[in-house]
Parts: structure tokens; C-alpha cells; sequence
């Protein structure tokens, strides 16, 4: 019996581990689209959510994102980590693509910043102004 | 009414003219001659006969009690292009929308950003936080939703007035829920409806060639209101609870 249940925990813990380490390494950050949806309707949408996402391609996505994705990550408090210039986050949050096409929204979407800014603004914290300010006006171009 | 257009080649009567579809609501199937009918027919004919067999549908729909998605099918018929307001009270009806509400509430409540904020409070001191969060889904296909509109977004936006009191936050505020879809039709797609079988888009988008029809923007907004205490604990985590 007591056999049975060291197996058992070894096992547990074994799972454990290779679970928590595969979703805690760091993957690459891609931009994420809506899939476009062809063959109405769609089964088990809420249990496989991410059949209504797809990775981009890499021109799919507007200029902006590159330019503002970082400033994106940190306002949202996203941790991530860089390599040879490309972002890494965490497996756990890159597979949750509507949150990651949440971000790549906020990139491309000069609304959010202005958002941002009224926010601020509102909260007198000048800190940030210079750098929403500049990324409207590039949007603005 | 075209009459003469399907006597005079098929043989066909006006019931079963109108009866491309069947009955999708009852499970009834369509008329296999208006089929064979159809596909003889030129683009524009088939447009004909395709407005009729909405129209019909709509008809089916208000019987079948489900009006809007007889009203959506009827403006894009009708070809304005305004945006359709949605009353949010239909809306909420639907378990789908109800559940896509519910994840961006949650998405508040464990936001990171949200938690940043907080930490730059000061003793008593008024704060204002704003985000956003947009949700995807679709409609359950035996229910009305599906039929309005296949995949669709809310965007949900929280204006937050928060002040720090010890080791208490006092949260008040909103969040504006905002639903929109666009009520179009794409080349290369189809809706599968039980009884009747796929149904292409392409054949909506000859209507819009030849009838006039024409996509619009769907709307439809609504709001929660927010008073809560809540409290962080020693490893940052707050126990924040908004439904």
C-alpha cells in the first residue's frame, strides 16, 4: 500500500513539474489576428477559444505593433524578456491568444493610447505624457 | 413577382418557388424542384429568387418567435447601410453574451496593470484607472444569436475611482460593455443550418450585387455600476470580486 502511494506522489509531483515547467518557459511573441471564421458554426468555442485566433503574419500587422508593442507589455504590466531584439513571454500568457490579440490591438490602436493619456492626465502623472504624446502623432502620420 | 420566370421554365409554383430554404426553424427541408429550378438560372435570376427565399425566411423567423433575427435579416435587405442599434436587454438574454461579459470582468479583477495602479496609491488620495478588454464568441446554433450574427466582439471599459484607506481600497465606478458586429457575408464561407444543410455566403453576395442589399455596422451597449471594498495581501494579490 504504502508502495502504491509513493508511486503515486512521484507521479503527481512528476506531472506537476513538467506542467508547471511548460507553461513558464519563455516563448516568442507573435502578433495574433482573428481567425476568420469560413464554416458557421463554430463547436466548443468557449472550451477551444483560441480556434477563434491565428499567429499573424508578419506584414498582416500594421507597422505600429513593432513600434509599440514593448510600451504595450510594460503599461500592461506583461513581464517579458528580450533576446537578439525579439520579446519572449511565458507560454501560459502567449496561449491565451485572445490576450495576446488584445495587446496586438492595443499596438495598432491609437485609441488606446489616448486612453491612456486621458487617464493620466486626469490623474495629474506627467511621466508618461512625452512618450503617448509621440505615439499619437505617429499614428496621426 | 417574376411569375412568368418560373412557369414558363419549370413548371414551378409560386409556393415552391419561395421555398428554396424550407423551414429551417421547424425542421423542414426545401423544395428539391425550386433547387433544380434554381441552378438552371442565370446570376441575376437567382438574386431574384434568393430575396424572395429571405423574405420568406423572415416570415418563418417571426413565426418561429425569434424577430431579431427577422429584423437584422430585414435591414440588410433593405439596404440602408446605418447601423442597427441592438437593445442590450436581447443581448443579455443570451447565455453567450452573458459568459463573453463575465471573462472581461474577470480579465479587471487579475489585471496586472490593475495591480500596478494600486501600488501608486497614496493614503486617501483619489485615483482614476481606465482599460479595456475586448472578448470573441459565437452563437450556439440552435439559438437566435446565430442566426443575428455568427461571431461577434464585446469590448468592455472600466472607469474606476480608487482611494486607498489603510489596508482597504474603495473602488467605485463602471464598466461600459459595448457589443459590435459587422452584418456581412464573405466569399468562400458558409453557415451550416440543421435540416437545411450549408448555406454559402455567395449567395447573399449576389443579393447584394443584384437587390440591393447591403452589410451595416450592429451595435448595442449597456453598463455596470461598482462600489466594492477590497484588500491586498503580502504577496500583491487582491481579492477584488466585481459580479
Amino acid at each position: 500500500m504504502k508502495k502504491y502511494i509513493i508511486i503515486l506522489l512521484t507521479s503527481f509531483i512528476f506531472l506537476f513539474s513538467v506542467n508547471y515547467y511548460w507553461q513558464n518557459r519563455y516563448v516568442k511573441l507573435r502578433p495574433v489576428v482573428p481567425n476568420e471564421v469560413l464554416h458557421r458554426p463554430v463547436f466548443f468555442s468557449n472550451i477551444f477559444h483560441n480556434q477563434l485566433f491565428r499567429i499573424a503574419n508578419p506584414n498582416e500587422v500594421s507597422q505600429n505593433y513593432y513600434k509599440n508593442i514593448r510600451y504595450v507589455l510594460d503599461r500592461s504590466g506583461q513581464k517579458y524578456i528580450v533576446k537578439s531584439g525579439d520579446i519572449y513571454i511565458k507560454y501560459k500568457y502567449m496561449n491565451d491568444m485572445e490576450l495576446i490579440w488584445n495587446y496586438t490591438k492595443r499596438a495598432t490602436d491609437p485609441a488606446w493610447f489616448k486612453l491612456k493619456r486621458e487617464m493620466d492626465s486626469i490623474n495629474g502623472d506627467a511621466k508618461n505624457k512625452n512618450e503617448l504624446d509621440r505615439i499619437i502623432n505617429e499614428f496621426e502620420k | 413577382m417574376d411569375n412568368k420566370l418560373f412557369k414558363t421554365k419549370n413548371e414551378l409554383e409560386y409556393l415552391e418557388y419561395k421555398n428554396l430554404f424550407g423551414n429551417p426553424f421547424w425542421n423542414e427541408q426545401g423544395s428539391f424542384k425550386a433547387k433544380a429550378f434554381y441552378f438552371q438560372l442565370n446570376e441575376r435570376d437567382k438574386a431574384l429568387m434568393l430575396k424572395k427565399n429571405y423574405l420568406e425566411m423572415i416570415e418563418k423567423a417571426r413565426q418561429r418567435n425569434f424577430n431579431m433575427a427577422a429584423d437584422c435579416l430585414q435591414w440588410w435587405l433593405d439596404g440602408s447601410g446605418f447601423t442597427k442599434n441592438i437593445d442590450f436587454h436581447w443581448l443579455r438574454k443570451n447565455n453567450e453574451v452573458i459568459v463573453a461579459e463575465r471573462v472581461n470582468v474577470e480579465r479587471f479583477e487579475n489585471d496586472p496593470e490593475f495591480i500596478i495602479f494600486l501600488n501608486t496609491l497614496t493614503n486617501e488620495k483619489a485615483r482614476t484607472y481606465v482599460a479595456h478588454f475586448d472578448r470573441i464568441f459565437t452563437g450556439g446554433i440552435f439559438r437566435e444569436l446565430y442566426y443575428v450574427s455568427g461571431t461577434s466582439t464585446i469590448t468592455s471599459t472600466c472607469y474606476f475611482t480608487v482611494t486607498k484607506k489603510k489596508n482597504n481600497f474603495i473602488l467605485s465606478g463602471k464598466i461600459i460593455h459595448k457589443w459590435w458586429d459587422r452584418y456581412d457575408w464573405h466569399k468562400g464561407a458558409s453557415a451550416y443550418v440543421p435540416t437545411i444543410g450549408n448555406i454559402k455566403d455567395s449567395d447573399a453576395l449576389l443579393v447584394e450585387k443584384y437587390c440591393g442589399a447591403k452589410p451595416y455596422e450592429m451595435r448595442g451597449q449597456w453598463q455596470q455600476n461598482f462600489n466594492k471594498t477590497f484588500q491586498m495581501d503580502s504577496s500583491g494579490d487582491i481579492n477584488l470580486k466585481l459580479r
